[in-house]
């Protein structure tokens, strides 16, 4: 599903948990892809083939889905960077993710080729998409989120949801940081809001007003 | 009742092992340096990791005494040695301070060799840090070439091939150094 300009999104439908991908499609010199979460290879429980959905979602869309020239993963947690390991073994995609996540991705067998630090990160050569990469940890340590200002879209990974926000019980986790990074990601303007998980509704919320109320929800409910 | 055909465990072991040969004093000494060995490792292990302080260090090995506590010394001394390399700088100079409370009257020695390890270590990071800026430099280049760059990126060397062989160049010209003393500290404590 096309988003924004060359931004497509991918929602997980299937039985067992597994996140939402999204593509810039065509952003990298020779026109290869970047993904943002490719989540599962084969999803644990169901089986389910979380890659090759992803795969057939963007030949769906015209876009060729065996080239990924970069996956940016907004934290190291198997349902949103499994397939990652798996492109980088077969040289198909580099990764990139913050240095703070590296040993737990480490530990699934995962290299990093980029450590993903607070900044902008630009895609492409001649006119580049330029992104910022933010810091939000609290779901795990290292989790990024990723706001592209000019089309006001932000990537939220695990951090918020629709009307939820992550969890800070698994290692790392950390309740007070993550509330900080939603009062940090509250303040940005924002049209899209891309959720790593269909929890909910489909995990994109579109529309000013109904992203701040899903903002003040959140506060409201969560403190 | 008679029960003279009963023996007890103990009165069997020792019917079996009466018919074994003696040890010869090598064979003794090789068994006390097996039975000794492992509690000078493991004291140096516990003043690596910190539980054992550098003012207990001494104490700690004077509750070995004799034939025993050359062992022992020989053994944390040894230990110690080995943790003195480029791998971990700090873990290298707190094992030459852990020696040189034990060999106070060659401090002079040690004072030097703590200078000639500081210098190599100091050498090694030294070029470690401007390759590895080249390096991220290039890693950068190329990056940009596939349309990847701005401040967010941070090339992660350890994947770089060409890194990964400098490195290992640069090890392997200070590496010889370090061993070097690693051998004159053994010998001199010997």
């Amino acid at each position: 599903m096309k988003i924004v300009e060359n931004l497509y999104a991918y929602v997980w439908r299937g039985r067992d948990n597994n996140c939402n991908s999204y593509v810039f499609a065509g952003a990298l010199a020779g026109g290869s892809h970047v993904v943002v979460d490719p989540g599962h290879l084969v999803t644990p429980y169901y089986q389910e083939s979380g890659l090759d959905r992803l795969s057939e979602g963007m030949d769906r869309d015209g876009i060729i889905g065996s080239s990924i020239g970069l996956v940016v993963l907004t934290h190291a947690h198997p349902d949103h960077c499994e397939a990652a390991i798996a492109l980088r073994e077969e040289g198909r995609a580099m990764v990139a993710l913050h240095e703070a996540d590296e040993a737990g991705y480490r530990m699934m067998g995962g290299k990093v080729d980029i450590y993903l630090k607070e900044g902008t990160l630009e895609l492409g050569k001649d006119k580049p998409v330029s992104i910022q990469i933010l810091h939000s940890p609290g779901h795990t340590p290292g989790h990024v989120t990723i706001y592209w200002p000019d089309r006001k879209v932000l990537i939220a990974g695990d951090c918020i949801f629709y009307r939820s926000t992550g969890r800070t019980d698994f290692p790392g986790g950390d309740a007070r940081a993550l509330q900080q990074s939603i009062a940090v990601l509250s303040g940005l303007e924002v049209e899209y809001l891309l959720c790593g998980h269909a929890y909910g509704n489909s995990g994109i919320i579109t529309g000013r007003e109904a992203v701040q109320d899903n903002f003040r929800f959140i506060k409201n409910f969560f403190g | 009742m008679e029960d003279e055909g009963i023996k007890s465990a103990f009165e069997i072991a020792m019917e079996r092992i009466s018919g074994l040969p003696r040890l010869t004093p090598e064979e003794i000494a090789d068994q006390k340096e097996k039975e000794l060995r492992p509690i000078g490792e493991a004291m140096a292990k516990r003043y690596m990791d910190g539980l054992i302080t550098s003012d207990a260090l001494p104490r700690e090995l004077e509750k070995h005494q004799g034939e025993q506590g050359r062992i022992v010394r020989r053994a944390l001394i040894r230990s110690l040695c080995r943790s003195i390399d480029l791998d971990d700088p700090e873990a290298a100079f707190t094992a030459l301070a852990g020696i040189m409370l034990l060999e106070t009257e060659k401090a002079g020695f040690f004072y030097e060799a703590g200078e000639n390890l500081r210098q190599v270590i100091r050498r090694f990071e030294r070029e470690t840090e401007e390759k590895s800026r080249e390096f991220a430099v290039l890693a950068k280049q190329r990056l940009a070439g596939l349309g990847i760059s701005g401040s967010a990126v941070q090339p992660n060397l350890d994947q770089d091939e060409n890194w990964q062989r400098e490195s290992a160049r640069m090890r392997e010209a200070y590496e010889p150094r370090v061993a070097d003393l690693r051998g004159k500290l053994l010998r001199k404590t010997d």
